[in-house]
Formats: structure tokens, sequence, C-alpha cells
């Protein structure tokens, strides 16, 4: 434990967990890698473990430095760091995997402390990416140098609604790339409605859509079909849009989407909590498409490395 | 069709497949057993199939739909590779397969499987398109290419024909074979099946080679001394003797996977990362293999047959004692070629490349050797050149072999390697090769498939070693490795005359 945060001894304790983790392993057996530096920022005590072993399974597919900022909610002022390393085994292999990870818990009154620290602790060269889950701390004042510390920002706006969209929007023309993982939840709907579009039947149909209803469950549509919404009625600029209410097939807000046109209609709806469906008058085919787990969409958010032009768009329509 | 969906997202979504028809020829054999059906079911988990999709296997045994299917769930649940089976996805996937019965020689099975696919194309909206797979005997690809005369034309669905390897078992059947082919298909049409180019591997020379630069400068014979490439299995023929003894190491792995590989270790970028470009460049480089004048083929070329021996306490066979091999079979289980590219980049720089069965272990790498210091500083100096080692198989990976400071006082040098290992650095699965090419024949990506000017390339590299080999008179040179060991001692000797020594892999 260090009662001071100075990245030069965090760093050397870092070589020491990796040293100790070492011992009596073969030599290639934690080797790690590194493409980045991902500073997550949280304000929930109580998702240590699970904050950590997503970010362990992240490593799999994005090796890289993780530094947790836990802001509490302590009355006195404080600022502590550690660093751990997380172990996994390699898919299919028996070598480990290891994370690495600093953590460093302060007070809001301490911030500009963590953002001086951080600066010393992010990977020379790699990119860094800042992770928001709390996302009410993008609208705190205290919080704004921290976002100074990376060009691209992680969040989840469901919490908060589609009041926080323009927060995001405002970041994305200042310059951030921007991701959400509202956002992220779409790339199943909308990787079955282009792969069912890829049939040429179905392509003559595109012009003729007149109508496409988005079926969500729960009090109102979600960020996630807002921004669905959004995304289509760039794609058909002709149709008519409508949110209606439905009761759940599966768990989250969105249900279903009905295209109509003249002559054909196309459903893609859940059917339960790991499969789609689309039906068209003459087939009916079912994928998989399970509800993702956090880190999946981390993953596939992580996995886009310069802009991503299609969500800038989409999320400047959703707010227009 | 790439820009009439405006719903493609190509920076998150795989990419695409249109809706067709996959017909398999041999759908009762090995290979659709264990890897093709597999894969387009592990596709299928991974929601990389369209919509629009079926199935239609054949071959002599009779048999319904409904058995096909059975016993192809019984077939994936074997062999499915580092994954789980998932009966939800097996249904919906196994309402989209069909079988056609059939002799490949008779005209029924070709008028049954035209009417089957009518009716497949309207209940499984497939829009017309067939992606046909030979998975049979390569004796039998000429016969099926003709009785596809009728289904080959293009009648609103694009045709596509996936060949598997060999492309001919010498150069002469070889353009046979593609006279065959093309009497109904043309170039465009053909997928010639290549699965080492499928591999996330191989692949990733491409990916280390144009995507940094830092190499470039050094990739070419001002800086490399020589490149070696090994291919190296620890089993033998494991049932396969019959097969096996007909090809030999030169024709089953040096004419196409190494050579193909070496092409990619030794070919010129391309301005595009398209399927022209990128093929052009590696069949430019096929080309400027030198061929051998059969006077130079027994000091460029050895070959090997393993015999008897005993490897960690147990007893192994001969290549000749293996069941269903003849005993006086003068195949190579080994065979070691030294190649010469006549291009300004690496004229002068041999490429060793050798394959062998019942080697020490399974591996398969490259291994790039870098010219020596011109002038040594140090003394006593026991820094050797700097190696820069692509592995393929079992650990994919990188090392690059470099002098470092001996700790102490003086000024010794030592070697150190510093490792790059993929799957440790990256922990997730990786497509396996026929994944990859499935979707790529299906999708209409022919770069990773052989194009006829470069299996003609190919041959014309070896053939002269085939010519001479198949011709050899004097005392019978087989057995001549023991196996367990790496080879005989004659490809060390092709190596020594330049001054150069195999690396232990």
């Amino acid at each position: 434990m260090i009662t001071a945060v100075q990245p030069e001894k965090l760093l050397k304790e870092l070589e020491h967990v990796w040293a100790e983790l070492g011992k009596g392993h073969p030599a290639d057996a934690l080797l790690r890698a590194c493409s980045m530096t991902l500073l997550v920022v949280t304000t929930d005590p109580k998702d240590e473990v699970d904050l950590k072993n997503t970010l362990a399974d992240l490593m799999r597919a994005h090796p890289g430095r993780m530094i947790i900022i836990r802001i509490l909610d302590s009355p006195a002022p404080a600022l502590s760091a550690d660093v751990t390393a997380q172990c996994l085994l390699a898919f299919g292999g028996r070598q480990q995997l290891c994370c690495e990870m600093i953590e460093i818990r302060a007070t809001r009154d301490r911030l500009a402390d963590v953002y001086s620290a951080s600066l010393g602790l992010t990977v020379a060269d790699l990119p860094v990416l800042l992770w928001v889950k709390d996302i009410r701390l993008l609208q705190e004042s205290s919080f704004q140098p921290m976002l100074q510390l990376a060009r691209t920002l992680l969040v989840d706006s469901v919490p908060l609604g589609p009041t926080i969209l323009p927060v995001l929007n405002e970041r994305r023309r200042a310059g951030w790339r921007v991701k959400d993982l509202a956002w992220t939840r779409c790339t199943a709907w909308r990787e079955t409605l282009a792969q069912a579009f890829e049939s040429t039947c179905l392509q003559g149909q595109i012009p003729a859509i007149t109508k496409v209803e988005i079926a969500y469950a729960g009090a109102n549509p979600s960020v996630s079909g807002l921004y669905l919404r959004a995304w289509l009625a760039a794609r058909l600029p002709q149709a008519q849009f409508e949110f209606v209410p439905c009761p759940p097939r599966r768990n989250g807000n969105l249900q279903a989407l009905r295209f109509h046109a003249a002559t054909q209609e196309l459903e893609l709806r859940a059917v339960d909590d790991a499969t789609l469906e689309i039906v068209t008058s003459s087939l009916t085919t079912r994928v998989l498409a399970p509800a993702r787990a956090e880190v999946d969409l981390l993953e596939e958010e992580l996995s886009i490395l310069g802009d991503d032009l299609i969500y800038e768009a989409t999320l400047a329509d959703t707010i227009a | 069709m790439a820009d009439a969906n405006p719903f493609q997202d190509p920076q998150r979504f795989e990419r695409r497949v249109p809706p067709c028809a996959v017909v398999i020829f041999g759908a009762n054999g090995d290979l659709t057993k264990r890897k093709l059906v597999p894969s387009l079911y592990r596709l299928a988990i991974e929601r990389r199939l369209p919509q629009g999709f079926a199935i239609v296997g054949t071959s002599r045994t009779p048999m319904s739909d409904d058995a096909f299917r059975e016993k192809m769930e019984a077939a994936v649940r074997e062999h499915l590779e580092n994954s789980h089976f998932d009966e939800a996805v097996w249904e919906e996937f196994a309402r989209g397969l069909y079988y056609v019965a059939g002799d490949l020689a008779s005209s029924e099975l070709y008028s049954a499987l035209t009417a089957r696919l009518a009716t497949v194309a309207e209940e499984r909206q497939t829009g017309g398109n067939i992606l046909f797979y030979l998975s049979t005997q390569p004796s039998q690809y000429a016969t099926v290419a003709r009785g596809l005369a009728g289904l080959a034309k293009e009648n609103g669905g694009w045709r596509r024909l996936v060949v598997e390897k060999p492309f001919g078992h010498d150069d002469q059947s070889a353009r046979e074979l593609e006279v065959a082919l093309h009497e109904h298909f043309n170039e465009e049409q053909l997928y010639r099946i290549d699965h080492y180019l499928g591999k996330e591997t191989v692949q990733n020379i491409l990916a280390f080679r144009f995507g940094n630069p830092i190499f470039e400068p050094l990739w070419n014979r001002q800086y490399i001394d020589h490149v070696q490439i090994t291919a190296a299995e620890s089993i033998g023929v494991e049932g396969r003797g019959a097969y096996y003894q007909e090809a030999g190491a030169l024709r089953d792995m040096i004419q196409n996977h190494l050579l193909q590989v070496l092409a990619t270790v030794a070919m010129e970028p391309s301005a595009v990362f398209e399927p022209g470009a990128v093929r052009d460049e590696r069949a430019k480089l096929l080309r400027s293999i030198r061929p051998l004048k059969p006077a130079d083929v027994a000091a460029h070329a050895v070959a090997g047959q393993y015999g008897p021996a005993a490897i960690g306490g147990k007893d192994v066979l001969g290549f000749r004692g293996e069941p269903g091999v003849n005993p006086q079979a003068m195949t190579d289980t080994y065979a070691a070629v030294t190649f010469l590219i006549d291009n300004w980049r690496w004229a002068g720089v041999p490429f060793y490349v050798r394959s062998g069965k019942r080697m020490p272990k399974r591996v398969t790498d490259i291994a790039i050797r870098f010219r020596p210091v011109p002038h040594s500083l140090f003394e006593n100096e026991s820094a050797r050149p700097n190696l820069l080692i692509l592995r393929i198989q079992p650990e994919e990976g990188i090392s690059l072999r470099f002098s470092s400071k001996q700790p102490g006082s003086g000024m010794k040098l030592r070697p150190v390697s510093m490792d790059f290992n993929y799957g440790t650095s990256f922990g997730m699965r990786t497509p396996t090769a026929y994944e990859t090419l499935l979707v790529d024949a299906m999708a209409g990506d022919p770069t990773l498939y052989t194009r006829q000017d470069m299996v003609e390339a190919s041959w014309a590299a070896v053939q002269p070693i085939v010519d001479a080999w198949g011709n050899r008179t004097g005392p019978d040179p087989f057995p001549n490795y023991a196996a367990g060991t790496w080879g005989p001692a004659a490809s060390d000797e092709m190596l020594a005359a330049r001054g150069h020594v195999w690396r232990v892999p």
C-alpha cells in the first residue's frame, strides 16, 4: 500500500509483482504484451472483484495496463494506491495470461493528484483510453481535468438515459473518440439485419419500405432504441418510424424491428434471451444472439482503433 | 451488391456472406466430417452465415436428408475445435442440410442435383448462388467438373468451384486438370484451396512484413544471408500410407504449402490489399524461382525416407514397414530443397526449404538469418548473426535473436532471444483455416486461394526435382534417416556446401 501516489514507486512494485509471478514458471508462461493503457474510473465500492475479472478477461484480446481509479465518498481527503496482477489461462492453452493492474483510490478533492499521477503511469507510446463507469462524473466540474488523460472516452449511457447524449456529443465535437456501450448493444440487431439484407431480393425492397416499427419493453425506449432509430432513419429516409411497446421476450429494452413495404414485410424479433428470429413471407430463420456481457461489449469497442464514423453520425442524429 | 446494402458496418461486422448453397462432393468423406461441416457450423455459431443458407451433400452412399443430418451432427460433435456444441444453433443449421446420393460419373447425379438445388433455392432463399466444393479423390475432379456443365452456368446466381490440393501430380497433369476445370468454369470461378494460406499465422506474415516498415529496408540480399523454412511432423503416415507413397514430401508439402509460404515471405508488397494485386505479387515471386537444370538437382535437393528406430523407448516402423506401403517404395518422406530467386531483392540468397515425417518434433517455422557484422569490434566475439524466426506452429509467434553484453566485467557478447507469443499475447480463439477460407469463397474473395499461374509456377520450380528423383538409377538409397531424427546427412551437406547449417527448431 502506498499512501501517496508516486508513479515510480508503483511501477517498481509492478516489476516486483511480475518477478514474483514468474517464479516457478517456465520462461514463457507469463509473457505479457501491451497494446494500450485503459484507465477505469468507478465510484462503486462493491464492484472490486467483478471489475477486476472483467479487466482480466478483456486482456485476452486487448493486452494492456489497467489503471483503476476508485473515487471514494470518504469525508476526509484520501489518496492511496497499490498494484496487483490477475492471471488466467490463454484460450485453449496452458500458459498464464496476466493482466497488470494499478488501483488508485481517491476522494474527489484529490482528483488533481490522481490526474498528475496517472500521467506518469500510462504506458509510453501506446493509446490511452478512459472508461468512465459512473457516467454522472461527466457532468461534475471536478472531474473535467481527468478527461484530458485520454482522447478516447468509453461510457455506458444506459444508467442516465438520453439526457447524457448531448454531453457525449459535445465531447465528440471537441475531438474525443466517444464509445457508448448502449450503441454496442445494437450490434447483434444491426448485424443480423445487415445479413438478411444481403439477399438481393430484400435489397430490392429497401426503397419501398414505408414504415418501421421498433418494439420495446419497459416504460420508454432505451438509448439503444433511440440509436437504432437514428441509424435506420439515415438509411431509410422515406420511412416513418414508430416506437411500439410490447411484452418482453428477452432481457433488455429492444424486442423487435418490423419493416413494412408495399409487397413484403420483414420482422427481426427476439425469441428469447439467446435467439433472434428473422421472418419474411417466405422464410423464417433463427440466429444465436445471446445477451452480451460487459466485457464482450468493451472488447468490440476496443477493436475499433480508428474513427467510428457510423456511430459518430448516429450520435449526432440521435440528439438532432 | 456491396454498395446496395446500406445496413453494413465493415468496422464492426465480420465479412459479409451472401445467401448461397454449398454443394459438397464427397460428403461422406473425412474432410467433410473433420473440417468442412464443423467449420460451417462454427460460422453459424458466430452468426456469420447468411439467412438464406444450405448445404447439399453428395456421395455414392444412399442416405436420406435426416440420416445425413444425423451423421453430420455426430461429426460436428466429435471434431468441433475449441468450441462448445449448441443444440439450438445445430437445430437451425441442420434444417439447411440436404443430401443427394449418386455416382460422380453418372449424369443422373447431376440431374438429381439440379432438381434438388432448385427446391433448396426456393425453400432456403439461397438466391441461386452455389459454391461447389470438391472433397473427392483428385482423380475425380475432372469428372465432376464436366458433370457440372449444366449447373456451372450463372443463371441468376453466381457459381464457384473450390478444389482441394493436389492440383495435379506434376506440371503436365496440372495443365490437364486446368483444361478440364476450365471447360465449364472460368478462372474467376475457381478457388484452389491451400489451407496453409488460411492459417492466421501465415496471414500474420503479411501483417508483420507490410505493417511494420522497420523491417522492410532489411528485407533483401544486402542484409539477409539466407532463409530456412521448416515443416516437420513427428508422426508417420498414420494410415495414409497408400496415398502418401504416391505423393511424398516434395509433392505433398513443398510444391504447394511451403512454396506459398516462401512466396509470402519473399513477395513484393502489393499496391493494395486486394485479391488480384496480392496474388499477382505471389505469382511473380513464384515465377522468379530459378528452375533447376537436371545436372544441378543433386546439389540442390535431397530426398529422404525414414527407417525404423526406437523413439523414447518405443519401436517405430520404417516407412516401408507401414501398413499399405510397398516394401520397395521409393517415396520421399523427407525433402529438402535449395531455392534461388532470380530478382533484384533476393539474388544470391538461398531459401532452404525442408519438410519431413517422423522428425523429432512437430514444428513449422521460417528463420531469416541476417548477415554477420561486417567488422568484429569485440575480442573473443561470441555473438552470432541476428535471427528472426516467424513461428507458424505449434506456438505461433515471432522471435528475434540479437546479441547482448554478458553481465560482468569485460565485453563478452551472448545471444539472447526476444519473443512475442501470439497465443499468450492474445488469449482469444482464432478462426481455423477452413473457417477463414470458406467465408472467403462464399464472399467471393480469392486472395488466399491459389491461382492457376501460381500452380504452374510452383510446378515449374519442383518439376526438375520430380523428374530427377523419378529417374533415379543406382543402388537403393532408402531408408537414409532414422525415425526421430532431423533427416539424412546429405541434407546437412547440401547446406554445408554454402557454409550454412540447418538450425534445430
